[in-house]
C-alpha cells in the first residue's frame, strides 16, 4: 500500500484529479503538491489510471457497439431483381408478358412470307408432251401445268 | 385435389382411352374451282381475283371465268369427282395428312381414259393450279385447295 500525507485524503486527491474540486481547495491543493511527494505520487498514479481508464472504455465502447451493429438482425426485406418485381400480382404480370408474347409472334407471323410452295409434288404421271412445275414468287401458289394432247 | 379437378382429369381420362378415330375422323374440305382462262376480253370473276392476281403473272390469259366451284367434305381415301367441260372428270383423293400438308392423289380423265395424274402434298389451307387441257380457245384451270381443322 502506499504511503501518502495525512493532511488529503485518497478520496479529495481524486476529485482534484477529476477537477471536481472548487478553485480555492484546487489551488490549495496545487500548492502543496509541490511540498509533499506522496501527494504527488499519488496524484500521478490517479492521473495514469485515468488515462488507462478512458481508454480501456473506448475501445471497449467500440467493441461494443460494433458487436451490437452485426448483432443486428436483418430485417426480411422484398426481394429485388426480377424476382421480386414477380412476387407481386404474379397472375396479372404473368398475364401481361404471355399476352404481349402472343402480339410479338402473331407481328412476327404476319410479316413472314409463306415458307415452302403451296404444294409439293410427290409423283408426276401424264402421256403429254411437256409438264412445267411453276411457283410464283408472292404466295408460292403452285402450278402445274400440262400440254394436253 | 378439388372436386372440379378430380372431375377434369376423370373426363381426360376417358378422352384418352377412347378410341380416336371413333371420337372423330378426319374431314378434308376440298374445294375445287374451274376456271375458263382465255385471251378474248380482260374479264376477271369475283371470287378468284385473289387467285387470278397470284397467277396471272405467269400465263397469257387475260379473261377468267369461274365455271364451276365445288365444295365436297371427304374422309381418308374417298375420292371426290367433278365433271369437267369436253367430257373430261376430275377426280381428288385425300389419302393422307402430316406437318400440315395433305397428300392429295389427283387424276384427271378424259373419254374415260387417264391424261394426268398426281400425288401432291398440299400445305394446309392452302392450294394448287393444275392447268393445261384445252377447251373453247382457250385453257381449263383447276384450283384444288385443301382444308383440316
Amino acid at each position: 500500500m502506499t504511503q501518502h500525507c495525512s493532511k488529503y485524503s485518497q478520496k479529495f486527491i481524486s476529485q482534484f484529479v477529476d477537477n471536481e474540486l472548487d478553485s480555492a481547495r484546487t489551488l490549495e491543493f496545487s500548492s502543496h503538491l509541490g511540498d509533499c511527494p506522496d501527494c504527488a505520487k499519488l496524484v500521478a498514479k490517479f492521473q495514469k489510471l485515468g488515462i488507462v481508464f478512458n481508454t480501456h472504455a473506448e475501445t471497449q465502447i467500440a467493441q461494443a457497439s460494433f458487436v451490437n451493429m452485426a448483432a443486428t438482425p436483418v430485417k426480411p426485406g422484398k426481394p429485388t431483381g426480377l424476382f421480386g418485381w414477380l412476387t407481386d400480382h404474379l397472375y396479372i404480370k404473368l398475364t401481361s408478358l404471355t399476352a404481349v408474347a402472343a402480339i410479338l409472334i402473331l407481328a412476327v407471323y404476319q410479316g413472314t412470307p409463306p415458307a415452302g410452295p403451296s404444294a409439293i409434288v410427290k409423283s408426276l404421271d401424264t402421256n403429254s408432251s411437256s409438264v412445267m412445275i411453276i411457283e410464283t414468287i408472292k404466295e408460292k401458289h403452285t402450278i402445274i401445268w400440262f400440254s394436253e394432247t | 385435389m378439388g372436386k372440379f379437378q378430380k372431375l377434369m382429369v376423370f373426363w381426360f381420362g376417358i378422352i384418352y382411352l377412347f378410341p380416336h378415330p371413333l371420337l372423330a375422323q378426319t374431314i378434308y374440305t376440298t374445294q375445287v374451282k374451274v376456271i375458263h382462262a382465255t385471251t378474248g376480253s380482260s374479264r376477271i370473276d369475283p371470287g378468284i381475283k385473289h387467285l387470278v392476281q397470284e397467277i396471272e403473272s405467269v400465263f397469257k390469259y387475260t379473261d377468267y371465268r369461274l365455271i364451276k366451284n365445288k365444295q365436297m367434305a371427304l374422309e381418308k381415301d374417298e375420292t371426290g369427282t367433278i365433271n369437267l367441260p369436253g367430257n373430261r372428270t376430275l377426280a381428288v383423293t385425300p389419302v393422307d395428312m402430316a406437318n400440315n400438308r395433305i397428300t392429295y392423289q389427283i387424276r384427271i380423265e378424259k373419254n374415260q381414259a387417264p391424261v394426268f395424274q398426281t400425288r401432291v402434298l398440299l400445305k394446309n389451307h392452302n392450294s394448287i393450279t393444275i392447268g393445261g387441257p384445252q377447251y373453247k380457245r382457250g385453257v381449263l384451270l383447276l384450283n384444288v385447295k385443301g382444308d383440316v381443322r
